[in-house]
């Protein structure tokens, strides 16, 4: 009987210290409110460091209007572009990646896992070395390629990204692969478009060779006002979209058939989702170039605190996306300072391990 | 009462269900029985249009289900596939999914007021918070169809939802399901094998065969013959405690092997 007793008193104290429901949305809002601040943080750090050495105060002040003609230059002629652009890329790809996840059902989908960045990239090389999209710039490798023509760089890299989607698609959907064929899908396809740029460079000169080079490095340094503000558009109204759909990618965990039975149609939500992902990332990768395993990253690292719900994970991955990438910029910029690495490589260092790590697990499980 | 009429599905040439027409009332369970590949599941599939039908109707309060938008057809069936698949997120959350259909832009008070009202009729209180991945087989299985049963379906479809239950679980499962059936006057469509469960939980009982409709009725229809008939082998029916059981003639199954000597 005591035993009895003591199992019941246990019982309800467990009881009266389960969560509540409204507990549980506090506590995901409380993570999205962390994640701001960090990033916030993160950002302003990212703006003062560097070589020219000024202060945080004076980053502060210089952004809200109150700055001396050197530190407007530096700072919204350098830094600041930098960052927004890592803050934005960072954001698109971590939903990108969020969404692929969901509507594929693939843990291991990302636009650089399935070759779609590697498509986008390709279609942007052409643009710049065929299409003469790109201007070129021989004083230094750095600086190799001025994209004179962004629309049509878009363009190219979008039409790249979409046909790797598609082909991803139709082999998910007719001969319904397993997760992992579908990244080995990828890996021919980045292969295939691996071969295609190496053409095209084979047949480039020195210069335009040297500049194919370091634009698929990924580099969020040479971004300009205007290539951002397409960025932000793009991902604004993906953004949007995606959180239009957030309950139907809560519907797609379980399973497509329970999804439609749900009242999702699976089909659009899956295509126009697939579609709206790989402008995304082609837009991304046509201004920045081919930034791997953020979009990978971002999610797995949000699922571990606030499960698979897509109202708080798309906007945690995207805050987290975005942190990362300009952590791992920021990284990039000052670890070997005054040289900076190419940030395709961070992020690799980062992604590689946890994509791995997932292989081993089995997808299944992750 | 909803009426099923000359529904008629099949891949290419191949035919799978042809001329099916039935009709089941309020409250009542049908107990959707044949061989394996009878159809059975093909045929509640094609009920909530997860498999295209090439014609007929599901008349549900005077509307063909077949021809309405999909988030209506979501607010009218309700179904319980066989294998689901265990996602990361918890309890409440899985229920809520079920108002999915009605949800505009954010979740309503009354759609909370819904799922509480679910998760007390299931007494699911004490786990509510916990994970999918952390329940066992059974309190999974009453989780997905406490999500079924937020969508306020008039019919629900059950696909096998025992299959990988142990018999305490799938007594209990089954009993559930007639008991919500019953008191929320819901129609429950379930596919199943195990004709003892039918027998005892099942008001209808509908057999396939060869692409149609071998036989429909109550438990009066549930003759070993029509067993026999249906499954190719010989059986006997007994009562029990005035429940119908059925018990495999004796002398089927029995092992042919010789003993080690």
């Amino acid at each position: 009987m005591k035993n009895n007793s003591t199992v019941i008193e246990k019982q309800l104290k467990k009881e009266k210290k389960q969560k509540t429901y409204q507990q549980y949305i506090y506590y995901k809002i409380i993570v999205i409110v962390i994640l701001s601040i960090v990033l916030l943080a993160v950002a302003i750090f990212a703006v003062h460091a560097g070589s020219s050495g000024i202060s945080v105060w004076d980053v502060m002040k210089t952004i809200f209007g109150a700055g001396t003609k050197q530190t407007n230059s530096i700072i919204f002629g350098i830094r600041l572009p930098r960052v927004v652009t890592a803050l934005i890329a960072g954001m698109a790809l971590g939903m990108v990646g969020c969404v692929m996840q969901s509507v594929l059902r693939n843990p291991l989908a990302d636009a650089s896992t399935l070759g779609v960045s590697q498509g986008a990239a390709f279609g942007a090389t052409v643009a710049i070395i065929c299409f003469g999209a790109g201007a070129q710039n021989s004083a230094s490798a750095a600086n190799a390629v001025n994209i004179s023509n962004p629309y049509l760089v878009t363009l190219c890299a979008f039409i790249g990204g979409a046909v790797t989607t598609m082909i991803i698609l139709g082999l998910s959907r007719f001969k319904k692969i397993s997760p992992q064929s579908m990244i080995l899908a990828g890996v021919a396809l980045s292969a295939l478009f691996s071969g295609g740029s190496t053409l095209i460079q084979y047949f480039a000169d020195d210069v335009q060779v040297a500049a194919v080079v370091f634009w698929t490095f990924g580099d969020l340094g040479r971004t300009n006002w205007t290539e951002i503000l397409i960025i932000v558009c793009v991902s604004a109204a993906s953004c949007i979209y995606f959180m239009l759909n957030r309950w139907n990618y809560n519907a797609f965990e379980s399973g497509g058939q329970t999804a439609k039975s749900l009242g999702v149609n699976v089909s659009v939500v899956t295509y126009v989702g697939m579609a709206v992902c790989s402008l995304v990332a082609s837009v991304v990768v046509a201004f920045v170039g081919i930034i791997s395993f953020v979009g990978l990253l971002a999610p797995h690292i949000m699922r571990r605190f606030i499960g698979n719900d897509y109202r708080f994970l798309l906007p945690t991955s995207a805050l987290t996306g975005a942190v990362l990438l300009l952590t791992a910029d920021t990284f990039a910029r000052l670890i070997v300072a005054p040289v900076i690495l190419p940030i395709g490589a961070i992020t690799s260092f980062l992604g590689a391990p946890l994509f791995l790590y997932l292989l081993f697990k089995g997808v299944g499980k992750a | 009462m909803i009426e099923i009429k000359d529904i008629e599905f099949g891949y290419r040439s191949k035919k799978i269900l042809h001329n099916i027409s039935f009709d089941m009332n309020q409250g009542h369970c049908t107990a959707i029985l044949g061989v394996n590949g009878a159809g059975k599941s093909t045929l509640i599939k094609c009920l909530n249009r997860i498999n295209p039908v090439h014609k007929g109707a599901v008349m549900i309060e005077n509307s063909n289900i077949l021809d309405i938008h999909l988030n209506e057809m979501a607010k009218k069936i309700a179904y319980v596939a066989q294998k689901n698949e265990v996602s990361r997120i918890t309890v409440y959350d899985a229920i809520l999914l079920g108002r999915k259909p009605y949800i505009k832009w954010d979740i309503t008070k009354q759609d909370k007021e819904i799922v509480d009202r679910v998760i007390e009729q299931l007494e699911l209180q004490n786990y509510k918070m916990r994970f999918l991945d952390e329940l066992s087989g059974g309190e999974f299985q009453k989780v997905i169809v406490a999500r079924a049963l937020a969508q306020q379906p008039k019919l629900l479809l059950l696909d096998e939802p025992t299959s990988a239950l142990d018999p305490k679980n799938q007594y209990e499962m089954l009993s559930l399901v007639k008991r919500i059936a019953q008191q929320n006057q819901i129609s429950v469509a379930i596919v199943i094998h195990d004709i003892n469960l039918a027998l005892r939980y099942c008001d209808r009982f509908l057999f396939i065969k060869d692409t149609e409709i071998y036989s429909y009725g109550g438990i009066e229809t549930m003759t070993a013959d029509l067993i026999e008939a249906v499954y190719h082998m010989p059986v006997v029916i007994e009562e029990y405690h005035g429940i119908k059981v059925m018990i495999p003639h004796p002398n089927q199954f029995l092992s042919t092997a010789n003993p080690v000597m």
